[in-house]
């Protein structure tokens, strides 16, 4: 064990024991939902794309303590990218005329399109850490907002490469179960390694306090630019996993509503670890995907008179977070990650072994 | 010269609408250190009071009153049901619960709205008429909006610098703990920040529906993220700021919509973004930044 600790640090190896518990969980959800009807099957899909999504999410606003409502943005990117790669050649002319020759002429496999839409995403979250994370506090989580504006923006104007607020269709269906799998894998590997890392333990002593942190010699905007640039990766792949889902996106995709579901998520769920991002995902999605055939039907209660339920999922999502608020405000994961969690209770539960004797009282002592 | 007068009266109108959301925004911020993201429902809900009490036949100009009206004591009582029981947990709580809090308006309005998304409301002759000034057409609404802004701001300075309320707000953003030592009742501190910024945001509801003839469940989101934009921008918990940097706002968006050639006016909002960023770079604690605390330092 000692030698083998020296090659992998107990750091790394309590990460990937905690990632592989979740990565079973995962797998879980995927074969049960994979044995189910096409609608569970869409669903379980979906909840996969969320944990990637969330899980990128948490990496930054969970370790830094810094609530981000710009991380769809990064989504966007991605989703794009990739869409527009993976789209064949013949598709594109014509059709997205705004494309750089090299962009038009690309045809890759899913994968390598992902790699590349990861890669340009990444420096683009860099570009704009320079200038977003020198914000602070209240005005950092405002940043991030403006940053999605300013997505949403381009996304909508850009439409020679993002067919505008029509939205970008006939994206090739290549989001399988098992992609979606392996993608949500990955991001909850990635987090949990990243948590775990120096870097990691650095950042969330700086969630706590910045300036304590700082003064112990912690680079603070260091560890963020960290977090942010692993963060907007994780989140461009979510994107992508996305687009091949649903064959069609639009600037909407990556707006106010569903960042508020991927907020809704973070909180429920609990965002100061990747077991709360993916127990959030698993909740919000279910709840989602339970309460959004019930907007189709009408309601006629006394004076209630409503022909259609629109909004009835927001209304059901905001008591859900205003609930964690009241009584779960660390969320329903709380504070310990699932393996942590699962460690403490084993111990708890072990009868206790009494003290060793340490000091005795000189009564105790025998005479020599 | 003309065109230059009538973008000025442009860029002053619509700058002053961010000026009025802001500076209720930086009122909240000042004193409990909280980002309301409800805010925008208090202007959306003030544009339901006002197109409620038009429909049922209340001349405009009271209607317009109530609606502010209304919007004060909406935020009163959202702070009294919602934010108080998490008052002192710390900003992140702060701000998630508001976040919900306003998605939560958004979402049982449209659920009631589902059958008529937008309402029309009716607005008098003349405030959709233009008036000649110094040989020029300008919209009487542009004119009442500066002069109702003005307004607003010479009250909201009186009142914070003559009412005893007023100088215990200025007092309790600087220290909070402080004043209550001096036997000023928080809640009573609290609750007329609240009321004070609901009742801007009800003005700026009236201005923004008179402007736009309707109103949905939707109707404040964007202004209000403009605002806290304008709010960063100006430096945040700083009042004087938060009106500079919603009037720069307003006059930056008019400045390129007037000079961007037109494939880059679909752009423009991220230009602004972009300007204002740069801005930030410059001045990470905004134009008008408040003497920097130690948590500015990191």
């Amino acid at each position: 064990m000692g030698a083998f600790t020296k090659l992998v640090p107990v750091w790394l190896l309590r990460a990937l024991a905690g990632a592989a518990l979740l990565a079973l969980l995962l797998a879980l959800v995927a074969l049960v939902g994979g044995g189910g009807s096409s609608s569970l099957q869409d669903a379980t899909v979906l909840l996969l794309i969320n944990v990637v999504l969330v899980t990128g999410l948490q990496v930054f606003t969970g370790n830094s303590g810094i609530v981000s409502f710009g991380h769809l943005a990064f989504a966007g990117v991605g989703a794009y990218l990739a869409a527009i790669l993976t789209l064949e050649p013949v598709l594109k002319a014509g059709y997205i005329d705004g494309l750089p020759t090299f962009l038009a002429d690309a045809h890759l496999d899913l994968w390598p399109a992902i790699a590349v839409a990861v890669a340009f995403t990444v420096l683009v979250a860099l570009v704009l850490s320079f200038a977003l994370l020198r914000l602070d506090g209240g005005a950092a989580v405002i940043g991030t907002l403006a940053l999605l504006l300013a997505a949403n923006t381009v996304f909508s104007a850009a439409s020679g490469i993002t067919r505008g607020a029509g939205g970008l269709a006939t994206i090739p269906r290549e989001t399988t179960i098992g992609v979606a799998l392996i993608g949500a894998i990955g991001a909850v590997v990635v987090a949990r390694i990243f948590r775990e890392s120096a870097v990691g333990l650095r950042l969330r002593a700086s969630s706590g306090d910045a300036l304590a942190a700082g003064s112990i010699g912690v680079d603070v905007r260091a560890a963020r630019r960290w977090a942010w640039l692993l963060s907007a990766a994780i989140c461009a792949v979510g994107g992508a996993l996305l687009a091949h889902r649903q064959t069609v996106v639009a600037p909407s995709n990556f707006y106010l509503q569903p960042t508020f579901l991927l907020v809704a998520m973070l909180i429920v769920g609990g965002m100061r670890t990747v077991s709360g991002a993916v127990v959030g995902a698993a909740v919000v999605t279910a709840i989602q995907q339970g309460v959004l055939p019930l907007e189709d039907h009408a309601l006629h209660l006394g004076p209630l008179d409503l022909d259609r339920l629109t909004g009835l999922t927001q209304v059901v999502l905001v008591l859900a977070i205003l609930l964690a608020m009241a009584w779960r405000r660390r969320g329903l994961a709380g504070d310990h990650e699932l393996d942590e969690a699962l460690v403490r209770a084993v111990r708890d539960h072990r009868p206790r072994t009494p003290d060793p004797p340490s000091l005795r009282t000189p009564s105790e002592i025998p005479d020599v | 010269m003309n065109e230059f007068f009538q973008q000025s009266v442009n860029a002053l109108s619509l700058g002053s609408t961010y000026a009025l959301l802001a500076l209720g925004l930086a009122i909240v911020f000042s004193i409990l250190g909280m980002i309301n993201f409800a805010h925008s429902e208090l202007l959306t809900l003030g544009g339901y009071a006002l197109w409620g009490l038009t429909a049922a036949g209340v001349p405009f100009l009271f209607a317009a009153l109530g609606a502010i009206v209304a919007a004060g004591l909406i935020a009163v009582l959202m702070e009294r049901i919602a934010f108080r029981p998490f008052r002192g947990s710390g900003p992140v709580t702060l701000l998630i619960t508001s976040f919900a809090v306003g998605f939560l308006i958004q979402s049982l309005l449209s659920l009631s709205a589902s059958e008529e998304p937008a309402h029309a409301v009716a607005i008098p002759d003349w405030l959709s008429s233009t008036v000649n000034l110094f040989g020029l057409n300008v919209p009487a609404l542009q004119l009442v909006t500066m002069a109702v802004t003005a307004a607003c701001l010479a009250a909201v300075v009186l009142f914070l610098k003559r009412t005893l309320l007023g100088v215990a707000m200025r007092a309790a953003a600087d220290d909070f703990d402080v004043v209550r030592l001096m036997g000023v009742r928080a809640d009573r501190v609290v609750a007329a920040a609240f009321a004070l910024s609901g009742a801007l945001a009800g003005v700026a509801a009236v201005l923004a529906v008179a402007q736009a003839g309707s109103v949905d469940p939707t109707t404040g989101v964007s202004p209000t993220i403009k605002a806290f934009i304008a709010v960063v921008l100006g430096g945040l918990g700083s009042l004087g700021g938060a009106v500079a940097g919603g009037l720069l706002l307003g006059a930056l968006e008019v400045l390129l919509q007037a000079t961007l050639p037109d494939a880059w006016l679909p752009y423009r909002d991220a230009l602004v973004l972009t300007l204002v960023v740069i801005v930030l770079l410059a001045r990470p604690s905004g134009l008008l930044a408040r003497r920097s605390t130690a948590e500015a330092a990191i």
